[in-house]
C-alpha cells in the first residue's frame, strides 16, 4: 500500500494515527515564523533556489564580458568596470555558485537517500544556508557601488595588498568570502557525520548510494582544503587592516605565500566541485540505463582516490613562477596520476550504459551524457596543460579560459541540471517537461561549444585572459564573435530551464506520483512530493538499490513496519547506526525550530560586514549577538529523558542519550578540530616556506630569557591537567571538583598566553616589522583567541553545571569542551616551539 | 586495534596515505635542499638529498606491499571472487577490494613522483 498518490497519504492519515503525529510533529511553523524552520528539506530548497540565484547573476555579468568581447576595440564596458566584473564573475561562480550549490542538493537529498529524518545537526545547517546567502549577498553589493575587487578571482598579491588595491575591493572579497567558509565547513561537518552515522540499519558501507560516498569525500576535502585559504585570507586581511607584512617583500614576507595558501585551497577546490558532479553521474546514469552501476568498488575506489591525489596538485598553477623543477614535476606526476581514477570512472558509466536493456534518453539522463562529454574533452586539454612546457606556452591565455570552463561545465554545471532534472519532482511532485528539457540543452550544450570551443584557437592564437578589449585584425575578431553568440545560447537555454523549474511545471507539469523515475535508491520510496520527515518509518536496508531488488519495500516503510514509525511525544527524532556496518545504536532527539540559528547568522553577517569598514568596536557588539544566540542555541543540548530509553519499534528499544567518542556532537567537535589543525599546519607551513625563500632574513632569534616560553609552556599544560581533573571528578559524581578544576584551569591558560605574549614583548619583536615577527604574533594570536573561545566554553559549562544539566551520565559537552582545551594547549606548545625553538635550532 | 581491523576505514585509506607522506617528504626535501643551494656546493650534497629521496621511495613502497599483502590475505579470508553468502562477508570483500585498488593506485602515485628524480636537475 505504498502511497501512489497524495489522496492515497491524505486517506492513511485519517485512519493512522502514527502517520499523523509524525506529520504534525515535522510540520514547518506557519506565516512568518517559517523562517525559524530548520528541517533539511526547507532549509535545502531555499539552498538550492539560492545557489540558483547566484548562477544566475553571474551568468549575468558573464553575459557582459561576451558582450564586450564580442567585437574588438569595444567601448560598451571600461577596463576598471571589466576587471570588478570578470573578478566578481569567477568568485561567484567558484564560491557562491559551484561550491554550495553541492552542499544545497546533498543537504536536501542525502537524508531521503539515506532513511533519516534529518542531518545530524538541523540547527547548523540552518545557520550555514543563512550565512551563505547573507555572506553571498554582501559581496555582490560591492558590485552595485563600482567597490568590487578587481584583482581576478585568484586574488594575487601585491595585487591585492594595501600598496596597490587601497580600497575596499579586495576586503569585500576577503571578508565575505571568508564568511562564506563558515557555511562550507557547517555543511561538511553536517554531511560527513550525516553519511557516517545515520544511514538506516543494515546499510553498511559496501551498501551505500554512490552519490553518499561522493559527498563523504567531497566533505572531507572541505575539511581540509578549505583551511590554506581561511590561513590566506586572514593574514592578507591583518596585512590590509593592521600592517602586518606576510605578503610584502620588502620586508621578508612573499607574495608567492599567497599563491602557494590559495592553490592549496585551489586545486582540491576544483575537485571539490567536480566529484558531487560526478556523483550526481553515477546516480543517473544507473537509473536510466536501467542497470545498476558497473563496478561499485572501483567508483569508490575512484572518489577516494581522487579525494586523496588532488592535494597533490596545487603547484601546478605555479609553473610560471620560478619554483624548483624538481618540485614542479612531483605536481605534474601527481596531476597525470589523478587522470587513473578519473578515467576509470568514465569507464564505469560506459559499463554500466553498456550492461543495461538500453538508454532512456530523458531530461537528466541528456544532461548527464552532455556532461560526460564536455568533461572528458575538458580533461583532454586538461592533460595537455598539466604537461610543464605546455603550460609555458598558453599561461594566462584563452586556451585556459578554455579549459577550465569545460572541466568546471563538464564537471558541475551540467550535472547540477541533471540533479534539478531528476530530483525536482521530490519537492514539487511533478517532472519538469521533456520537451522544455530538450530545448534547454540542446541549447545550453550546442551553445557552450560554440561559445568556448573557440577559445582554445583565440588562445593559441595568442589573446591573453583578463583584457578588456583587444585590437582588430589580430585573427581574434571573429572567433570572439563566435564566442559571445555561443554564451548568448546558454543564456537562451538556461533562460527555457528556469521557465521550467520556477513556473511551467509546477502548473502544468505530469503528476510525478511514485517513483517515477523506477530508481533504486530510498529517497523515491513513497509518494512525491516527499515529506518533511523523509520516511513514514526507517527501514532495514539489505541492498545497495533497494528499491529494485525488494519491491515491496516502499510498501512496508509506508506501512509503517519499520523502525519509529511514529512520534506520541511529538519529538522530532532520528535513529543512529554504527558507521561501518551500520546497526541501531540510539535514538538522537532533534532539535525543534527556533530563532537562535538565524540571528547568529544575522550577527556574522554583521561581523563580518562592519569588519570591512573597520569599525571594530560596532563588530565586537555584533560578537556578543553571536555568542549570546549560540549559548542559547547549546542550552538544550543533550537530551536525557528519564528512563534513558525510547521504544523504537519492532519491540526495541534505544538509549537517547550517550557519553562518548561515538556520539555525533564529539564527531562535531573532532572534525572542526581537524579544520582548524589543517588552518594552523598551514600556518607553519607559511613559516617554513617564508623561511626557505629567505635565506638571507632568517628568523630572528628572540633574544629573550627562555624564562618566559617555559613558563608559558608549563601553565599550559597545568590548565590542561585541571581541566581533566574536573572531568573526572564530574564522572566521579562531584560538583565541587567539576566545577573548581576549570575555575582553576582558566587563569593557568590566561597566565600561559600572556606570558606567550610577554615573551615577544620580551624580545622587543613588533609584528609589522618584517615577516617572521608578523609570523611569530600570528602564532601567538592564534592561541589567544582559542583562549578567548575556551573561556566562553567555560563558563557555559559552569552554568549548565549549576543548571543541574552536568551530570555523572550527562558529560558530553564537559568532553567536547575538554578536548577544546587539550587542543588549545596544543596549540601553544606548538607556538611555543616554532617562536622560541624553531629559530635556534637552524 | 581497531585501525587494523578490517572493518576500519582508516585501514582502507591506508595506502593513499602512505603516498601523502612520500609525496610532502619529496616536496619538502627538495624545497630545503634548494633553499640550502645544496646543487651549487651548499651545506649539503645533491647526491645525497637524491639517495635519500629513492630510500623514502623504496620504504614507501615497501609499506604499500605489505599493505597489498595484508588486503589481498583479508580478501581471501573472505573468499575472492567467490559471491558472498551473506551481508558481513560481502562488506569484508568490499572493504578488502577497496583497500587493495587504492593502494594500486598510490604505487603508480609513488612511483610517478619518483621518475623525475633520475631525470631531472633538481633546482633551476
Ligand atoms: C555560459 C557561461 C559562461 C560564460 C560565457 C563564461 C565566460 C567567461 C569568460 C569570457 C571569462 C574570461 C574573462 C577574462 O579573462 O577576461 C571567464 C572567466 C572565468 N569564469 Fe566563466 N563563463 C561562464 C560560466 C562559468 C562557470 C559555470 C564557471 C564556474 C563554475 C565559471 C568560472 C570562471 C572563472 C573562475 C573565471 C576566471 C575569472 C578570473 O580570471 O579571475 N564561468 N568566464
Ligand atoms: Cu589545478
Amino acid at each position: 500500500m505504498t502511497f501512489r498518490s497524495a489522496r492515497d497519504l491524505e486517506e492513511a492519515d485519517r485512519r493512522d494515527p502514527g502517520l499523523r503525529q509524525l506529520r504534525s510533529t515535522w510540520a514547518p511553523p506557519k506565516g512568518f515564523a517559517r523562517l525559524k524552520e530548520i528541517n533539511n528539506t526547507f532549509i535545502g530548497m531555499l539552498y538550492v533556489l539560492t545557489g540558483i540565484f547566484f548562477f544566475v547573476v553571474a551568468g549575468i555579468l558573464a553575459a557582459l564580458i561576451r558582450a564586450q568581447l564580442a567585437v574588438p576595440e569595444n567601448d560598451l564596458i571600461s577596463a576598471d568596470w571589466y576587471n570588478q566584473i570578470f573578478t566578481m564573475h569567477g568568485t561567484t561562480m567558484m564560491f557562491l555558485f559551484a561550491v554550495p550549490m553541492m552542499e544545497a542538493i546533498a543537504i536536501f537529498v542525502i537524508p531521503q537517500l539515506l532513511g533519516a529524518r534529518d542531518l545530524p545537526f538541523p540547527r547548523v545547517s540552518a545557520y550555514g544556508y543563512w550565512a551563505y546567502l547573507l555572506g553571498g549577498l554582501m559581496v555582490l553589493t560591492s558590485l552595485l557601488f563600482k567597490v568590487a575587487p578587481d584583482g581576478g578571482w585568484f586574488m594575487y598579491v601585491p595585487l591585492t595588498g594595501p600598496e596597490y588595491s587601497p580600497g575596499y575591493g579586495p576586503d569585500f572579497w576577503l571578508l565575505g568570502i571568508g564568511f562564506i567558509e563558515v557555511a562550507a565547513i557547517a555543511a561538511s561537518i553536517e554531511l560527513i557525520i550525516g553519511i557516517l552515522k545515520f544511514r538506516p540499519p543494515g546499510m553498511s558501507m559496501d551498501r551505500m548510494p554512490i552519490f553518499a560516498w561522493y559527498m563523504l569525500v567531497f566533505g572531507f576535502m572541505i575539511l581540509l582544503g578549505f583551511p590554506p585559504l581561511v590561513l590566506g585570507d586572514i593574514l592578507l586581511e591583518v596585512e590590509r587592516a593592521f600592517d602586518w607584512p606576510f605578503y610584502d617583500a620588502d620586508r621578508g614576507g612573499d607574495p608567492l605565500l599567497w599563491q602557494h595558501l590559495f592553490w592549496l585551497f585551489g586545486h582540491p577546490e576544483v575537485y571539490i566541485i567536480f566529484l558531487p558532479g560526478a556523483g550526481v553521474l553515477s546516480t543517473v546514469i544507473p537509473v536510466f540505463a536501467r542497470a545498476p552501476l558497473a563496478g561499485y568498488v572501483w567508483v569508490v575506489l575512484a572518489a577516494v582516490g581522487t579525494g586523496f591525489l588532488s592535494f597533490g596538485l596545487w603547484v601546478h598553477h605555479m609553473y610560471t613562477t620560478g619554483i624548483p623543477v624538481m618540485s614542479l614535476s612531483f605536481f605534474s606526476a601527481a596531476s597525470l596520476a589523478v587522470a587513473i581514477p578519473s578515467g576509470i570512472q568514465v569507464f564505469a558509466w560506459i559499463a554500466t550504459i553498456w550492461s543495461g536493456p538500453g538508454v532512456l534518453f530523458r531530461a537528466p539522463m541528456l544532461y548527464a551524457l552532455g556532461a560526460i562529454f564536455i568533461f572528458v574533452a575538458g580533461g583532454l586539454t586538461g592533460v595537455m596543460v598539466a604537461l610543464v612546457p605546455v603550460d609555458f606556452q598558453v599561461h594566462d591565455t584563452y586556451f585556459v579560459v578554455a579549459h577550465f570552463h569545460y572541466v568546471l561545465f563538464g564537471g558541475a554545471v551540467m550535472p547540477v541540471f541533471a540533479a534539478l532534472h531528476y530530483w525536482t519532482p521530490l519537492v514539487t511532485g511533478r517532472l519538469m517537461s521533456e520537451t522544455l528539457g530538450r530545448w534547454s540543452f540542446g541549447l545550453i550544450f550546442l551553445g557552450f561549444n560554440v561559445a568556448f570551443f573557440p577559445m582554445h584557437l583565440t588562445g593559441l592564437r595568442g589573446m591573453p585572459r583578463r583584457v578588456y578589449t583587444y585590437p582588430a585584425d589580430l585573427g581574434w575578431d571573429w572567433l570572439n564573435m563566435i564566442s559571445s553568440i555561443g554564451a548568448y545560447m546558454v543564456a537562451a537555454g538556461v533562460a527555457v530551464f528556469l521557465w521550467d523549474w520556477l513556473y511551467w511545471h509546477r502548473k502544468h507539469g505530469q503528476v510525478a506520483g511514485y517513483n517515477p523515475w523506477n530508481a533504486g535508491t530510498l529517497e523515491w520510496h513513497s509518494v512525491t512530493p516527499s515529506t518533511n520527515f523523509s520516511m513514514r518509518s526507517v527501514p532495514i536496508v539489505s541492498s545497495t538499490y533497494p528499491l529494485w531488488d525488494e519491491p515491496e519495500l516502499g510498501d512496508r516503510v509506508d506501512r509503517g513496519e519499520f523502525y519509529l514509525p511514529d512520534s506520541p511525544d511529538e519529538r522530532r527524532k532520528t535513529l543512529r547506526t554504527g558507521s561501518v556496518m551500520g546497526e541501531p545504536r540510539q535514538v538522537i532527539f532533534l532539535p525543534h525550530p527556533a530563532w537562535s540559528p538565524i540571528i547568529a547568522a544575522i550577527g556574522t553577517a554583521t561581523f563580518f560586514g562592519l569588519a570591512i569598514f573597520k569599525l571594530w568596536w560596532l563588530c565586537a557588539a555584533a560578537a556578543l549577538v553571536i555568542i549570546i544566540a549560540g549559548i542559547i542555541w547549546m542550552w538544550d543540548a543533550e537530551p536525557l529523558p528519564a528512563p534513558n530509553r525510547y521504544d523504537v519499534g519492532r519491540g526495541e528499544t534505544l538509549p537517547v542519550h550517550i557519553n562518548g567518542a561515538d556520539t555525533h556532537g564529539f564527531w562535531a567537535m573532532a572534525l572542526l578540530l581537524i579544520f582548524d589543525a589543517a588552518a594552523f599546519v598551514s600556518l607553519i607551513f607559511s613559516a617554513l616556506f617564508l623561511w626557505t625563500v629567505n635565506r638571507d632574513l632568517s628568523p630572528p632569534v628572540p633574544e629573550a630569557e627562555p624564562g618566559w616560553a617555559l613558563a608559558a609552556a608549563g601553565l599550559a599544560v597545568l590548565a590542561s591537567v585541571f581541566f581533566r581533573l574536573g572531568a573526572f571528578a564530574n564522572r566521579r559524581g562531584s560538583m565541587i571538583g567539576l566545577v573548581l578544576g576549570p575555575l582553576a584551569g582558566l587563569p593557568a591558560m590566561f597566565a600561559s598566553g600572556g606570558a606567550l605574549m610577554g615573551s615577544l614583548f620580551d624580545a622587543g619583536i613588533s609584528p609589522t616589522e618584517n615577516a617572521f615577527s608578523a609570523v611569530y604574533w600570528t602564532f601567538a594570536g592564534w592561541t589567544g583567541f582559542h583562549i578567548g573561545v575556551g573561556t566562553i566554553f567555560i563558563f557555559y559549562t559552569l552554568a549548565r553545571a549549576l543548571a543541574g544539566k552536568v551530570t555523572p551520565e550527562r558529560r558530553q559537552s564537559v568532553m567536547n569542551v575538554e578536548l577544546f582545551w587539550h587542543f588549545t594547549t596544543g596549540l601553544a606548545l606548538v607556538s611555543l616551539i616554532m617562536i622560541h625553538l624553531w629559530p635556534r635550532v637552524i | 586495534m581497531n585501525v587494523i581491523d578490517r572493518d576500519s576505514l582508516v585501514g582502507m585509506v591506508a595506502g593513499p596515505l602512505v603516498w601523502g607522506a612520500h609525496f610532502l617528504t619529496c616536496y619538502i626535501a627538495i624545497a630545503v635542499a634548494c633553499a640550502f643551494e645544496f646543487e651549487t656546493g651548499g651545506p649539503g650534497e645533491w647526491g645525497t638529498v637524491k639517495t635519500i629521496l629513492l630510500a623514502v621511495t623504496g620504504i614507501a613502497l615497501a609499506l604499500i606491499a605489505v599493505l597489498i599483502l595484508l588486503a589481498w590475505h583479508r580478501w581471501m579470508q573472505a573468499g575472492g571472487f567467490e559471491k558472498p553468502r551473506d551481508s558481513t562477508q560481502a562488506r569484508h570483500q568490499f572493504m578488502a577490494v577497496g583497500g587493495l585498488l587504492l593502494c594500486f593506485l598510490s604505487v603508480v602515485a609513488v612511483i610517478y613522483a619518483a621518475v623525475p628524480l633520475f631525470f631531472l636537475p633538481a633546482c633551476q
